[in-house]
């Protein structure tokens, strides 16, 4: 297991409005790969690819969920060739997801990351020139989310 | 719109009643007979025996005459009646245990070798066929007689002879010997095996109900004449059906042999119609009269209350003969043919053949207790399996007054019977008898009759994640074998698209066509362009995109075996809204070409 992650915000039109791989600043494996960097992923190639469709078909147990729980954070969904997912829903309808392949049940810190970036996110709304579901492309929005990356997983 | 573009479960189903739960008629023939249905064969270059000419006819649902019907009554007295009633030709059971394809001593046999299911797959031509059906088939279909599972336990056999070449004295000859062969397993009762004889007539010779009639005085044996006259009439292409993975990858690996042969319409019609009569008027009688009695003798002092005393009476009677038939053998796992255990394994399979589904359920759920005391695991697990399908059979029956389950049925179904049965037949299979391709036949036996059930009564809510599970299961046990570069991964994968694709969390029909079409607009309307817009109707209760990602991965899987056609099948089951997935790289990848 490497603890590598991949976080989207998916917009109400099924569309992504950013996207992050990271791995985790705590677990480092015991193994490290000859060229580890930290903070890089360490998903292979191969589901390096799939994540994105990984992430939509979640999408599908996030909109079930929905109308069945008043919680926003709607915790560990789904599992899927080995990768846990998580998810969590704004009042806006826009979704939050996190695939990542470790073994531990993570569900407290990524709870606390998601409210972190729920809140992150409304800052972003709040900018007169952003309309919804455009992409999120700020430099300082993708710097504050590495940030409470490396502070909660 | 339509969506998950795959087989109907019901073909399934009705694959399951044709290769599996159907009556096995053994056939026997003299050399003569051998001799004449060869020459019938238009293609010299084929050398087959008339077994495998008469095979295919088994199946009257293809090979039917015109308004054929099947009566058939159960012990309650109710007489249904079915357009088809499929038998299965198959060698003499003294054969079948010659070539080691029955339960002997402490061995089981598996049911197919995983490997060479896989190479066969690989080697059928592509696009002609519907691989999922093949595998499905080729997974069920088997002729491998044990002990705790009477479905191949011939109930007929068949003497075929010919009129003018072979005499009463042959016949007598035949049937002694087979009588006599002393190999017979001793979980096997011959007495229940009903012994018909088909005369064969060339020549359209009046005395043949006097022969017929001289057979009876001196033989005790009944028969149906089989007037065959030559004529050269069009021909009519057969292919060679319901056989097992093992003789096909052998008639593969022999490049002249075809999977069909043509024989000549007249003589195909007098097959279609002795062997509707055959079943009509000897071997559907004879089923189920043996089921009465055995109702009477065996199961109904069972149920009673009486039994309870007997128990007692037969703690404190010392007779030993009785007890030592009724135990089970632990070491080479098997009831003695005689006693009640066996029978009433027996009874429950041949009215499940009858399609007495309810009935066939009851008397699984009543003899697995015995087994459980017994310790007979394999009979455990068996009619564990035997239980869960009768269940869903019963459920599945294409029935006009067919009622939806209420939900407290739907939850016995799922939590006390499906989900444990599973798991612990999954368990003795694969732990205590390490038979993996048992357990593989009941993981997708199960999973396509719980699509059936979906389907019939629109219900994939209930299903659908135990359907998965178990689809995923069998990917998993199929993938520690064949490695990643499967064939039977990627149809498996393909199958998991297709159940995702079925679901629907409500039970009513979803209209999605609506979902296109706007709201009109009025003129001089004010419209807010910020305004985010109304997402779909059926957002939640669909796992499309979930489906689209197993027929991706399924796509990927047919790339790495370079099967183009099998991808571009698929190509309509990935739908992706968005442009991001549309245009990714790994879809180019796919559909560049």
């Amino acid at each position: 297991m490497s603890n590598s992650y991949y976080f989207t915000i998916i917009g109400t039109k099924d569309n992504p409005l950013y996207e992050l791989e990271f791995s985790s600043f705590k677990n480092i494996p015991t193994t490290l790969p000859s060229n580890y960097i930290p903070g890089k992923s360490q998903f292979s190639q191969s589901t390096k690819e799939l994540l994105p469709f990984i992430a939509n078909s979640s999408l599908d147990i996030i909109e079930d969920l929905q109308f069945s729980t008043n919680l926003l954070n709607l915790g560990k969904i789904d599992q899927f060739y080995g990768l846990n997912i998580n998810g969590y829903i704004t009042q806006g309808s826009i979704k939050f997801i996190i695939c990542y392949d470790s073994t531990k049940d993570e569900s407290n810190s990524i709870k606390q990351f998601f409210q972190e970036i729920n809140e992150l996110y409304s800052k972003v709304l709040l900018n007169p020139f952003y309309n919804v579901n455009d992409a999120i492309i700020s430099p300082d929005f993708d710097l504050k989310v590495k940030q409470l990356a490396r502070k909660y997983l | 719109m339509k969506f998950a573009d795959g087989l109907d479960p019901y073909i399934l189903r009705q694959e399951l009643l044709k290769n599996l739960f159907c009556p096995i008629v053994s056939l026997q023939s003299t050399i003569h007979v051998d001799q004449f249905f060869q020459s019938l064969i238009n293609d010299q270059n084929q050398s087959l025996s008339t077994l495998q000419i008469f095979k295919p006819y088994g199946d009257n649902v293809k090979y039917s005459i015109p308004n054929q019907q099947f009566k058939i009554t159960t012990t309650q007295l109710i007489t249904k009646s079915y357009s088809s009633f499929p038998i299965r030709f198959e060698a003499p059971i003294t054969e079948l245990i010659f070539m080691g394809n029955a339960q002997v001593k402490d061995s089981i046999k598996q049911l197919f070798s995983i490997s060479s299911l896989d190479h066969y797959l690989k080697q059928l031509k592509d696009g002609e066929n519907d691989l999922y059906l093949i595998l499905f088939d080729k997974i069920i279909t088997s002729n491998y007689i044990l002990a705790f599972d009477t479905f191949n336990h011939p109930i007929a056999q068949i003497f075929i002879i010919d009129k003018n070449k072979d005499s009463i004295e042959d016949l007598r000859k035949m049937i002694v010997e087979f009588r006599n062969f002393n190999h017979f397993p001793k979980y096997f009762q011959i007495d229940d095996l009903m012994i018909h004889v088909f005369i064969l007539s060339t020549d359209g010779d009046d005395n043949l109900f006097e022969f017929q009639n001289e057979i009876k005085l001196k033989l005790n044996v009944n028969s149906t004449i089989l007037p065959i006259i030559f004529r050269n009439d069009d021909l009519l292409e057969v292919t060679i059906e319901n056989s097992t993975l093992e003789s096909d990858v052998q008639r593969m690996s022999m490049h002249n042999c075809s999977k069909s042969f043509k024989i000549s319409n007249t003589i195909d019609q007098i097959l279609r119609i002795k062997i509707n009569e055959f079943v009509l008027k000897w071997l559907l009688p004879h089923m189920q009269q043996q089921i009465r009695i055995w109702d009477d003798q065996i199961l109904q002092p069972k149920k009673s209350i009486t039994n309870k005393f007997l128990n007692f009476k037969k703690i404190f009677n010392n007779d030993t003969t009785t007890q030592i038939t009724n135990e089970f053998n632990h070491v080479e796992n098997y009831y003695y043919k005689s006693s009640s255990q066996q029978i009433l394994r027996k009874l429950a399979d041949w009215s499940l053949i009858l399609r007495d589904f309810k009935y066939s359920y009851s008397i699984y759920d009543l003899i697995k207790k015995d087994y459980s005391s017994d310790k007979a695991w394999i009979y455990v697990s068996s009619t564990q399996e035997m239980c869960i399908i009768s269940l869903l059979l019963a459920q599945t029956q294409q029935l006009q007054n067919l009622q939806t389950p209420d939900k407290n049925t739907l939850r016995k179904i799922r939590h006390d019977i499906t989900e444990p049965y599973m798991d612990n037949l999954s368990y003795t299979y694969k732990s205590r008898f390490n038979l993996k391709t048992f357990n593989l036949r009941s993981l997708i036996i199960v999973s396509e009759l719980l699509l059936c059930m979906s389907a019939q009564f629109k219900i994939s809510n209930w299903w659908n994640d135990l359907i998965e599970k178990y689809l995923i299961n069998l990917k998993n046990e199929f993938d520690v074998h064949l490695g990643k570069d499967s064939i039977v991964k990627a149809i498996l994968l393909e199958r998991l698209g297709y159940n995702t694709g079925k679901y629907m969390s409500i039970s009513t029909t979803l209209k999605i066509e609506n979902d296109e079409k706007m709201e009109e607009i009025e003129e001089g309307m004010y419209i807010n362009h910020d305004k985010l817009e109304p997402t779909s109707k059926s957002i939640g209760m669909t796992k499309f995109r979930k489906s689209s990602l197993y027929y991706l991965l399924s796509s990927l899987q047919w790339e790495k075996l370079n099967k183009p056609i099998e991808i571009e099948k698929l190509k309509n089951n990935i739908i992706y809204q968005d442009t991001y997935l549309k245009d990714n790289l790994l879809i180019n990848k796919l559909y560049s070409n």
